[in-house]
């Protein structure tokens, strides 16, 4: 019976050890998985991590699920791209102190041979509605994201209501997507930094870009410390503000992946030409 | 795929960094929670397999069937507890490894008491019975019994490991997939995955086979009772 009790005990003791022992403060930020699969984030927070002394942890979901989880105080500051949801959110109460800090766009993406005939258009509205009307698939994220959202009202602007065997809603993250669309020749509506950096995997390419309707603005809102006297406000505006300021948006400008930047920031006189153009 | 399975064992073998840290992660909360899960359930199941009380049938039935319970609705209940509009959301646990912990404990505490309730009772009721005439309280009885069924009690914890090892859901909905802090070997394929990127997660996937094989191993090795 020692013998076990000892083993039993030594494992115990083990579990103590497993768990990393309380440090620097942690500061929790709800994202989209645009801006953690691209690598930007990876690239951009240990800057910040330095200045602060704190360790950012980036929970990268879909800007539907990040909006909920700051509603519910689970995380201290989200970094979305949907320019309406935030709004609204932020006039219920729920978020304080919105920053559009930085931008991509979003393109469509097809097959090459493009049997819908989209390519070079400038109306991503139009071509959405063309790809169902020419009997092509399209692939949907389907899952509450900003793409998707944005996919939402790019189809209520056409006045059109997807259904049919050519529409598909995959319901997964925009990664996953673009293989089916590529797998299955069909269509998908993409944030440009996740097509940029899968597109060396992939054979789609981009038929519809330049549209001010694709033009994708990503936000920064602290949770309401109001509602949620818990989360980490100061600290989570000491992130904003570091974003918004010349050394992380000149970070953003130069973030590149296969030479072509990803991001654009809002915040700073120079760098980038806006995406689209 | 060729391509990607040699760039997967080149990654194990120079111990990429996310891999090493990847690995650490799964097998520090595997094994805290299996810990925790046989500590609760080796003993609830021993009672389950010699008391004689009303609802123990129940009971048995009820273990048996969350044998069954999905990762999922594990993680979205215990999100339900622990997220700071839950009844425990002032602890603050959500998106930690305690989390993960706390889920994948509750999630494989019916392996361990309900298989180590059938390890027990496969012990033939006379042992307890000599340890009882030969002076042995309840309690010592209880560990006698326990002590003789240690090789399908070991199993249990064993398969219970197995189990928590290869989850993927209660560590992706508690633990929030962060970075060098709660991102496990499986987190780490779904994330991979959906990035198409498949050589990382093809290669944490052999490195959990083998860690899973290890501790079968050292399981096994430990009960000392190969027969």
């Amino acid at each position: 019976m020692g013998r076990f009790v000892v083993r039993f005990g030594w494992l115990l003791v083990s579990i103590g050890v497993v768990v990393p022992a309380g440090g620097a403060e942690r500061l929790k930020l709800a994202t989209t998985t645009s801006t953690e699969n691209s690598g930007l984030l990876a690239e951009v927070l240990p800057h910040f991590e330095a200045t602060c002394g704190c360790v950012v942890d980036v929970i990268a979901v879909g800007t539907g699920q990040a909006l909920a989880l700051g509603e519910r105080g689970d995380v201290d500051l989200v970094m979305v791209h949907a320019p309406d949801l935030e709004q609204a959110w932020v006039a219920a109460r729920h978020g304080v102190d919105r920053r559009t800090f930085m931008q991509n766009d979003f393109v469509i993406l097809g097959p090459a041979e493009d049997p819908a005939g989209v390519a070079g258009g400038k109306d991503g509205a139009a071509a959405l509605t063309r790809i169902l009307e020419r009997g092509a698939t399209f692939v949907s994220r389907g899952d509450q994201s900003g793409t998707h959202h944005r996919e939402r009202a790019l189809w209520a602007a056409a006045g059109v209501e997807p259904a049919g065997d050519g529409y598909l809603e995959a319901g997964q993250g925009m990664g996953a997507v673009l293989v089916i669309a590529d797998e299955k020749r069909a269509y998908t509506l993409s944030d440009r930094g996740t097509w940029l950096a899968r597109r060396a995997q992939l054979e789609l390419a981009v038929l519809v870009e330049g549209d001010p309707a694709l033009d994708n603005p990503y936000s920064v809102i602290a949770v309401n410390p109001e509602h949620h006297p818990h989360v980490k406000a100061g600290l989570a505006r000491q992130l904003m503000d570091w974003l918004c300021g010349a050394d992380a948006q000149a970070r953003i400008g130069a973030f590149r992946i296969g030479g072509e930047p990803l991001f654009t920031p809002l915040l700073t006189g120079g760098g980038e030409a806006p995406a689209g153009e | 795929m060729g391509q990607a399975l040699w760039t997967a064992l080149g990654l194990i073998a120079t111990a990429d960094a996310d891999v090493v840290t990847a690995v650490s992660a799964s097998l520090r909360f595997a094994l805290a929670s299996t810990v925790l899960a046989s500590l609760l359930g080796v003993p609830l199941g021993a009672l389950l397999a010699t008391g004689r009380f009303r609802g123990r049938q129940a009971l048995i039935a009820v273990s048996n069937t969350l044998l069954a319970l999905p990762t999922v609705v594990v993680g979205l209940t215990v999100y339900a507890l622990i997220s700071r509009q839950g009844p425990a959301g002032g602890l603050g646990l959500l998106f930690t490894p305690y989390a993960i912990i706390l889920g994948q404990t509750v999630l494989i505490l019916p392996i361990t008491v309900a298989l180590s309730r059938a390890a027990v009772a496969a012990v033939p009721p006379v042992f307890a019975d000599t340890a009882r005439t030969l002076g042995a309280g309840p309690g010592r009885t209880a560990w006698a019994v326990v002590r003789e069924a240690r090789e399908g009690v070991l199993a249990a914890c064993g398969t219970a490991f197995g189990r928590v090892i290869g989850e993927v859901g209660v560590s992706m909905m508690l633990g929030g997939n962060i970075a060098g802090y709660t991102r496990t070997m499986t987190t780490v394929i779904a994330l991979e995955t959906s990035k198409g990127a498949f050589e990382l997660a093809l290669a944490l996937g052999i490195v959990l086979l083998v860690a899973a094989f290890g501790v079968n191993l050292a399981v096994r090795a430990w009960g000392g009772g190969q027969r």
